[in-house]
Parts: structure tokens; C-alpha cells; sequence
């Protein structure tokens, strides 16, 4: 089995819903993986139970597929060349005491010739508990993404411009699609130019995960406040080593 | 066929939840997809989070949520007056996947 190169991001993704008195987290929030087809890897996900209440859990698998440039959630073996349906986890049941952490691998192989890109690996709670008189189930999962070729493609709809009023910032948003085959998160930086040349500010857009057919809003609010005059706005988009620039002329009155 | 326009049919109670996915930031810390369903069909009951008809199967009620940022969620449960008396069981299913 060969190892697929993965870069985990170890933050915690933590439920606070389910009880008042602590909260469950699950590390690491984000594994992304690159590789080749047929490759397989494994990682361990760690769920912990801060509260002062047992929790038990199904492991589960779902492909994460797009639908009208949306993300969805689709049962493993669903769809074609299924990642989720090669997911195996070394416990398909755990129960985690308070303040206690639980260990589980998974291990996922990338089907041949596949297009998808994305699964989550689900921890399903399957005890209920009370949240005031409400009873309520708590599940938590990390997203895994996979990148086997370099096809990375980013492709823009017209920057919409919000001209800076008496009450608002000037602002861009501008729809971004993931047009190519491999997952990628885009960062973009807002440049204001003025007449000269010269840099007026700038503004980092919020960094934004696209699997291959999603579409997403990003957006930029410039942080001061602009003398009347023309002024070019430039919004650079770096993802995975590549970069896109989109401009247009604003006047501020 | 006998008209029954702006009779009601049915009683609405509603409550509001307060969720906060992840440790409690000021700033969002990433985002999340939630989603929810009902662990068990609700016979002669609507549920509904946030206007989402909840059911079995699991339903995106918001993406990009901020993480580490309380949320008020809106729960309705409405009942047709024609469903027998009784108390109704349903529990939420809350699924918070990373983004």
C-alpha cells in the first residue's frame, strides 16, 4: 500500500449544541491528501468528549459531490467511482466517557479514473441527549480531500463592484467556480489603486475551499474611507500555486 | 366540497436555538456545513429548522457557518388540529461537517 502525501490542518471542529456544560471536538477539522489513483492512506481522527455526559458514535462515510455549484452529501456507493465506499474505519462503533478522547483510523483508496474529489468522515451520534426539554443527537465530521492531477482551474464571473456611499465601504464580491478536476482553496487579495498608480489599500479576501464544480461568493471591503476620484481595484486570486486577476475602475464621488 | 379558508388548520410552536459550532471566537474560524434530520419519521407532524422541512434523510440547513460564532437557529413543529392527541417524539439530528 502506497502512502498518499497529505496535508493535515489540525484545527478542532467541536459541537457546543448538544451540552451546555463542555464540548465534543474532533481533530484534525480538514485532511488534505494528494496522490494517484489507486493509492490508499490512512489517518487518525480523534473525538473528544468535554462534557460531563457519554456520547456514542457510528462511524460513517459520505461523498461530498456538487449540485449546481453547491456542495452535497451523498451516501457512500452512491455515485460513480465513490471514495466514501472505499472508507474503512478501524471502529464502526465508539463511546466516549467524559473528558475522554477517542482514537479512530480511517483508511480511504482513490478509486481508478474517479472524478470524485471530497468525502466526510462522520462521527454519527447515536444516543440522545436533552438540550432543555428537547431531545437531540450530535454528530461531527472532518472533511477530506483528495488531488491527483494538476488540473486546476479558476474561473470568475465579472467583478461586481460596491461603490463606497456615505454609509458603506467600498466593497467587491465576485462568484468563483472550481472549474477544473482537483480541489483548491482560494485566497485573494483587493488592491485599490488611485489615478497614479499608486496603492491606496488592501484587503485580503477570506481564504475559500472549492472542490471541483462549486461555486462561492468572495468578498472584500476596503478599510478606509476613499477621497473622491477614479480610482482600479484588483482582486488577485493565489490558489494552489496559481494566481488570476480580475480589475475594474470605480469613481468615488 | 365545503370552504374552509382562513379557518385554521393547524397549531405552530416555534423556539429558538442558540448554536455555536467549535470554541468560541470572536472571529470565524473556518467554516462549517450543518445539517439536520430526525432520528425517527414523525407521524402527523411538520418540523421545520430554520423554514427547512426536517426528515429521516439529512438536510443542509446552512452552509458556511462561521465557526466559533453563536447562531440562533429557529425550530417550528406544527401540528395539523386533525392529528390525535398525544405527545409527539422527535429528536434532532445536528451534523456539523467542516468545510
Amino acid at each position: 500500500m502506497r502512502n498518499l502525501t497529505a496535508l493535515l490542518f489540525f484545527g478542532l471542529l467541536s459541537l457546543r449544541a448538544a451540552a451546555s456544560d463542555g464540548s465534543l471536538s474532533l481533530s484534525p477539522s480538514v485532511v488534505m491528501l494528494r496522490g494517484d489513483y489507486g493509492q490508499s492512506a490512512t489517518h487518525v481522527l480523534t473525538l473528544t468528549n468535554a462534557t460531563s455526559r457519554p456520547f456514542e458514535f457510528e462511524l460513517v462515510a459520505q461523498d461530498v459531490v456538487t449540485r449546481d455549484g453547491k456542495r452535497a452529501f451523498v451516501e457512500a456507493g452512491s455515485v460513480a467511482g465513490s471514495i466514501a465506499a472505499t472508507a474503512l474505519f478501524s471502529e464502526q462503533q465508539v463511546r466516549v466517557a467524559p473528558g475522554e478522547s477517542v482514537r479512530v483510523q480511517v483508511t480511504v483508496t482513490i478509486p481508478p479514473a474517479t472524478s470524485q474529489r471530497a468525502i466526510v468522515a462522520l462521527f454519527r451520534g447515536t444516543n440522545r441527549i436533552m438540550s432543555g426539554n428537547v431531545p437531540i443527537l450530535a454528530s461531527l465530521g472532518t472533511l477530506l480531500t483528495f488531488s491527483v492531477t494538476n488540473d486546476l482551474q479558476l474561473t470568475t464571473a465579472p467583478l461586481d463592484i460596491h461603490a463606497q456611499t456615505p454609509t458603506s465601504n467600498l466593497s467587491v464580491s465576485q462568484l468563483c467556480t472550481n472549474s477544473g478536476h482537483e480541489p483548491f482553496v482560494a485566497q485573494g487579495v483587493m488592491a485599490v489603486l488611485d489615478e497614479q498608480g499608486a496603492l491606496v489599500g488592501k484587503t485580503l479576501l477570506r481564504p475559500h475551499r472549492l472542490i471541483p464544480g462549486e461555486s462561492a461568493i468572495l468578498e472584500a471591503e476596503h478599510t478606509g474611507e476613499l477621497d473622491p476620484g477614479r480610482y482600479r481595484v484588483f482582486v488577485t486570486y493565489a490558489f494552489e500555486g496559481q494566481t488570476l486577476s480580475k480589475s475594474a475602475e470605480v469613481v468615488v464621488r | 366540497m365545503a370552504w374552509h379558508g382562513g379557518a385554521k388548520r393547524s397549531v405552530v410552536s416555534k423556539r429558538a436555538v442558540l448554536m455555536r459550532i467549535g470554541e468560541a471566537s470572536r472571529d470565524a474560524l473556518g467554516t462549517a456545513t450543518l445539517r439536520a434530520f430526525l432520528e425517527t419519521p414523525v407521524a402527523g407532524a411538520v418540523i421545520r429548522v430554520n423554514g427547512t422541512v426536517i426528515s429521516t434523510a439529512p438536510q443542509i440547513i446552512q452552509r458556511h457557518v462561521p465557526i466559533g460564532v453563536p447562531i440562533t437557529y429557529r425550530i417550528e413543529l406544527e401540528v395539523p388540529l386533525s392529528a390525535p392527541e398525544g405527545p409527539i417524539h422527535a429528536a434532532i439530528a445536528w451534523e456539523a461537517s467542516t468545510e
